[in-house]
């Protein structure tokens, strides 16, 4: 394997401000044009862009129904009474930010 | 996981507050926790603190007008206390999932499509991958890539500054893309 060139080294430390859209126009049109070039640096983007896409599509289980139930009795446990739930925090637009659907 | 003693002082939410509460977020904030920690055990411990701290606060979140961000805020503080003192354990626990993932890559590549086995085995490189890294960098990495938020947003939960976050995240990135690049390399030919 080639050692990397110096110029690729600079281009690759600004991969993840390219990806995020985080650099100046100037500077994410100089790193988009090596990438048109450069094969090296092409395979390094695409490798990163795979790991941020893994991690995006990182998988969960169910949270399982019996703790739901102890969470519920433990917090119960010792009276019924007490305040009633705030309408606006039983609205599920609170959370739309909040993923859970993977 | 440890049993957790849950004691309210002053306060005694109705049964049906705790529930609808906990059935409309439950899940949510377990597949966070999880997602944070890559422990179901934790991720309990961490749904039952978020609880906790839900009703021992119940005056000032009944005022919020961001349950989100105070969720997301409560959730990573506990799951990166969780991973710092399970990182300091000398034995660590087993995942459920590294067992499943164990018991996916024990069969046949016969057995399943080609597709779903690079799904399964990138899944589980991935999840020994973020095994490895500082307890912050995870959070950092998750909240950004994982729940898309906002780097700004990301600040404000961790209570650090915005380019910390982006410290975080890109140095995160960089570890987890060396230890899975030998998997990923020979799928970008």
């Amino acid at each position: 394997m080639s050692p990397i060139k110096p110029y690729c080294e600079k281009m690759c430390a600004h991969l993840d401000a390219y990806h995020d859209d985080d650099l100046s126009p100037f500077l994410r049109s100089v790193v988009s044009k090596h990438l048109q070039s450069c094969a090296s640096c092409r395979r390094e983007y695409t490798v990163l862009q795979m790991t941020i896409e893994a991690v995006a599509q990182k998988r969960s289980p169910d949270v399982p129904p019996r703790l739901l139930k102890k969470v519920i009795r433990d917090l119960t446990r010792g009276g019924h009474g007490g305040s009633t739930v705030p309408r606006e925090l039983l609205d599920p637009k609170l959370l739309d930010g909040l993923q859970g659907s993977t | 996981m440890g049993t957790l003693r849950i004691s309210i002082p002053g306060i005694s939410p109705s049964t049906r507050t705790v529930e609808s509460l906990v059935q409309l977020y439950g899940n949510k904030i377990y597949k966070l926790a999880f997602h944070l920690t890559g422990s179901s055990s934790d991720a309990e411990d961490v749904v039952q603190e978020v609880f906790l701290k839900l009703f021992r606060n119940w005056t000032s979140v009944s005022a919020c007008r961001n349950l989100s961000a105070w969720i997301y805020r409560i959730v990573t503080n506990a799951s990166v206390d969780l991973l710092r003192s399970r990182q300091s354990r000398a034995r660590r626990e087993k995942p459920v999932e590294s067992e499943m993932m164990e018991a996916v890559a024990a069969s046949t590549p016969s057995d399943r499509p080609g597709s779903r086995l690079d799904r399964e085995e990138l899944q589980e490189k991935l999840h020994h991958a973020l095994e490895t890294l500082p307890p912050q960098q995870v959070a950092a990495l998750m909240l950004f890539d994982h729940e898309g938020l906002k780097a700004r947003e990301i600040a404000e939960i961790m209570n650090v500054a915005e380019a910390t976050v982006r410290g975080y995240v890109w140095e995160a990135r960089r570890r987890v893309k060396e230890l899975l690049k030998p998997y990923l390399a020979g799928k970008t030919a």
